[in-house]
């Protein structure tokens, strides 16, 4: 294992796309305590979105862009509001087996609509690299860091500074008060799938800049995606983006081994999950929550 | 099996299963049913007379089992419901996890890919008799479970979700990667065994692997009975419910976990060696993330924590998952062909069953369900929630206080 | 004026509320006693939208708001400070009185009230940046009740304020409470265990048994039945 400047931009690069979607899973399970086995699904439905307005239509590539995320937003609010809020107060196992049957059919919906071959999606970077510390790194990478970053940057603002994120965090702390203090729970969660799945759409398409378009395309990332929640301790936003770009530069890197290989990079970067996981089962940045009997 | 035969009246469901499937199968319907259908009416009728008779439901999971051995005679069918039995198996392991001590496993389907591989590698490389390789299969997947199990002890909840779908992504590639032992891509052929001297006149090979797989289902139900209605069922329901709680009468939770796991995990393998007998190939992509849903959905919609939901879920999902495209729905608006793969129809249908029957297609015979308040009131039983009306009705009077310079006015009443 | 008509309030089968009839005066304020389990919680959160009644309705300001979701009633005046002190423990002071004013558009008047509530409440001024969690019992309860005139309320439902607080708090709670019923013009239904506080800050008392209102009458009145306080009321 050789530490390779090139391999570990590419790793943050992909890193940044896992994080994203374990943002979009953290900020579920944090007030709903619920995991959306879905979010790798819709995201890729939302990228076929972006291919549809973008090649079919023929929109610009950052227009097709937002009009994705827009509609992946709907699409996150909808789904709350018809599948998740009817069986929110289920046991835990019942809200499992919808999300996987939402997973279900978001990855059906995308056969049926965009059929299983593989689709080039046109970046919207420019090709070739920049020199950087006696290393090349793609404007890709670059790109799909960049874009990530800023996407959930832009999540960070409205939690910490909008009224609407507050009104999510309160949600999230104490629903019994946020309902008292004349806010309707019902909406908010809403509002916040809507918000992951924006943030999903965001890292499916920058994920087909790296990966072929295709409709199994985020089951892989929704793993490293999962790996990332958990590294990140399940409750924190921040530790699920830095956990993502661990699982990218992790699985980056033990690519690289020649005896391990791509074959079994993914088996491989699981055992360093499990080994994290024993060393602090509350994952890197969790927190023992409390409970005041 | 002291237990399972224990009273009469709970074989009444039983009998009469087997009556009602007689009758439908040689009397209204001369024509083979398909079997399934059989057996849910059978399933059915056991219930209700079980529970009309005031036997215990539970024990009519027995009856579909007995019309089972009339079935095989149709052949019609019989593919079909050996494969139900062998998700039913394997369901009934992914119970014993999940259902019972609450532990989310997405992983099953890799335990039966490991007893499936089992059997296919000592039958077709090794030469074993198959009826041989069965017990190794579970016992190996059972020791895998055993390892899966320890590590589930660290993991709680999601926690183990994300570790046990991570093995569900991983096992088919590890699979794959190990071409020497498990032929790659390729996949191993396993030759159907033909029945033994004694049956060889009157069963094929297809009604042999059937019986063969009613033996196992059989045996796979008693176990599971005797395991769970006594001390370990009470304790792994206390387990489930409230772990804090069961910790604190000593329900020794590291051991009952560890054993689920075990336990499940050689249904799982069991299950495996079955499919690679009546299959007769075994082709690692058939057992991931997709195939361990499918389990996880097989008992969530029959009805989790009861043996006879495995069985009944096992029914449904194969149906659905197999025959869903003459319930698919597609039509056209304004010339546009417009319709519902049947991937999505099965999807919206597991969506739509969760939400509306949570506690399974079991659950709506179960207890409080409308429907057995109605056969209480056939019975002439009464309903608990009107006595709570009628004892409300008495309601004392309101003492009022209302001049401060008559300090008792009504409260000598009390 | 609140007026619950003959409500009652099921948990499944349990009936934990039977056709109890209450009315609050604009700026009266109404002690709710009664032993623990006699549902005394249960109907605040009827009220407030938190349970829904089986039967009966609820008027306020000349509507009916029993079939209203909480956030709803918030809007139309009425709001409950509940039981055990629940604050958003992991956001600060400031960012829990800010939530209390959630419905509230003016900015102006919100950081005004706020203010106001330090003003009340000094410690919570001192403690402004601290997580709510980190409070000691007696602030949270005094939080919580900031938290809820943030929403300038007509009609406040109090519950339990004096639960696990030591005396010389529970004192020092009711009498800053008292000083603000005065200066808002609040009505409020107090749901208390201790009744002996309560009455002296009520003007009106309802004693409810097993769901059900078994005695009712002025404040004066019940302290001077000692029979009553006696069997009902534990002083």
């Amino acid at each position: 294992m050789h530490l390779d400047l090139q391999l570990i931009t590419s790793g943050l690069a992909i890193g940044s796309v896992y994080g994203s979607i374990a943002l979009g899973l953290v900020l579920i399970y944090r007030s709903t305590g619920i995991l959306n086995f879905a979010q790798g699904e819709m995201a890729t439905f939302s990228t076929y979105i972006g291919w549809s307005f973008v090649v079919s239509v023929g929109m610009p590539y950052w227009v097709g862009f937002l009009l994705a995320v827009l509609a992946a937003f709907l699409l996150g609010a909808v789904v709350e509001r018809v599948a998740i809020r009817p069986v929110q107060n289920q046991p835990h196992l019942t809200v499992v087996i919808v999300t996987l049957g939402l997973f279900l059919l978001f990855n059906a919906l995308s056969l049926k609509f965009w059929h299983s071959d593989v689709r080039p999606f046109r970046s919207p970077f420019p090709s070739g690299s920049v020199h950087v510390l006696g290393t090349y790194i793609s404007w890709v990478s670059i790109g799909i860091f960049g874009v990530s970053l800023i996407s959930m940057a832009f999540v960070g603002i409205v939690f910490r500074f909008t009224k609407v994120g507050l009104a999510m965090r309160a949600v999230t702390s104490n629903p019994m008060a946020s309902a008292l203090m004349g806010i309707s729970n019902g909406r908010i969660l809403s509002l916040g799938w809507g918000l992951s799945a924006a943030v999903g759409a965001i890292a499916g398409m920058l994920a087909a800049n790296r990966l072929l378009l295709d409709p199994n395309m985020m089951q892989g990332v929704l793993l490293y995606a999962f790996a990332a929640a958990v590294i990140g301790g399940m409750t924190s936003p921040v530790g699920a983006v830095i956990g993502g770009l661990v699982m990218g530069v992790t699985n980056a890197l033990v690519s690289s081994v020649s005896w391990i290989g791509s074959d079994l990079s993914l088996a491989a970067t699981f055992i360093v999950l499990v080994l994290i996981l024993l060393v602090r089962p509350q994952g890197l940045f969790g927190r023992q929550i409390e409970v005041r009997v | 099996m002291r237990s399972v035969l224990h009273g009469h009246p709970r074989l009444v469901g039983l009998v009469i299963s087997a009556l009602v499937t007689w009758l439908l199968n040689e009397v209204l319907f001369p024509t083979p049913l398909n079997g399934y259908l059989v057996v849910l009416f059978a399933y059915v009728g056991g219930v209700v007379v079980a529970r009309l008779s005031r036997g215990d439901h539970r024990y009519a999971a027995l009856g579909p089992l007995v019309p089972l051995v009339f079935l095989a005679q149709n052949s019609i069918g019989v593919t079909e419901l050996t494969q139900i039995l062998i998700l039913a198996i394997a369901a009934l392991g992914l119970d014993l996890i999940t259902g019972w001590t609450g532990q989310l496993n997405l992983a099953q389907g890799i335990f039966i890919g490991l007893g499936a591989y089992v059997t296919a590698i000592l039958a077709s490389k090794h030469g074993w008799p198959i009826l041989l390789t069965l017990p190794l299969a579970g016992l190996v997947a059972a020791a895998a479970g055993l390892l899966l199990g320890v590590l589930a002890l660290r993991f709680d909840g999601v926690y183990l979700a994300v570790l046990t779908s991570a093995v569900a992504l991983a096992g088919p590639v590890l699979l794959l990667h190990y071409k020497s032992i498990t032929n790659g891509v390729n996949g191993i052929i396993v030759n159907q065994p033909q029945p033994p001297g004694a049956f060889a006149d009157w069963l094929d090979t297809d009604q042999w692997g059937y019986y063969v797989t009613v033996v196992m289902a059989i045996i796979a139900v008693c176990i599971s009975w005797n395991l769970l209605s006594g001390r370990i069922g009470r304790a792994l329901r206390a387990l489930r419910d409230s772990p804090i709680a069961a910790k604190g009468i000593g329900v020794d939770l590291t051991r009952y976990k560890v054993l689920a796991f075990a336990v499940g995990s050689f249904w799982a393998g069991l299950a495996g060696g079955l499919y690679a007998m009546t299959i007769g190939f075994v082709s690692a992509d058939s057992f991931g993330l997709f195939y361990s849903i499918q389990f996880l959905t097989i008992i969530v919609v029959g009805g989790l924590s009861t043996i006879s939901g495995a069985f009944v879920g096992a029914v449904v999902i194969y149906e659905l998952s197999t025959n869903v495209q003459t319930i698919g729905f597609a039509t056209t608006v304004n010339g546009v062909a417009l319709s519902i793969p049947q991937a999505a129809v099965y999807a919206i249908l597991l969506i739509l069953v969760v939400i509306f029957a949570p506690k399974g297609i079991i659950g709506i015979f179960s207890d409080k369900s409308d429907w057995s308040r109605l056969t209480q009131r056939l019975r002439g039983g009464h309903n608990r929630s009107t006595d709570v009306v009628q004892a409300q009705a008495d309601r004392p009077p309101i003492v009022r206080l209302d001049a401060p310079e008559d300090p008792h006015p009504a409260i000598t009443s009390y | 004026m609140l007026e619950l008509r003959d409500i009652v309030v099921r948990y499944g089968p349990v009936v934990a509320v039977d056709r109890v009839s209450i009315r609050v005066e604009e700026q009266q304020v109404v002690a709710l006693l009664g032993a623990n389990g006699a549902g005394k919680t249960t109907v605040l959160k009827a009220i407030s939208g938190l349970l829904p009644c089986a039967s009966g309705d609820i008027a306020w300001g000349g509507g009916v708001i029993s079939k209203l979701p909480p956030h709803r009633i918030v809007r139309a005046g009425i709001c409950q400070v509940p039981e055990g002190r629940e604050v958003f423990a992991g956001l600060s002071v400031y960012d829990n009185l800010r939530l209390g004013a959630y419905l509230r558009r003016n900015r102006h008047a919100v950081r005004s009230d706020i203010d106001r509530m330090y003003e009340y409440f000094p410690v919570l001024a001192e403690r402004r940046d601290q997580a709510a969690g980190t409070l000691s019992g007696g602030e949270q309860q005094m939080l919580v009740i900031a938290r809820a005139l943030m929403s300038s309320p007509a009609m406040l439902l109090l519950d339990e304020p004096s639960l696990g607080l030591a005396p010389l708090v529970v004192q020092q709670v009711f009498s800053i409470l008292r000083r603000i019923c005065d200066d808002m013009r609040l009505s409020v239904l107090l749901v208390e265990q201790d009744a002996e506080t309560a009455l002296s800050i009520a003007s009106y008392a309802y004693v409810l048994e097993a769901g059900r209102v078994v005695v009712e009458g002025s404040s004066v009145a019940m302290q001077g039945d000692e029979s009553l306080r006696r069997s009902y009321l534990g002083y």
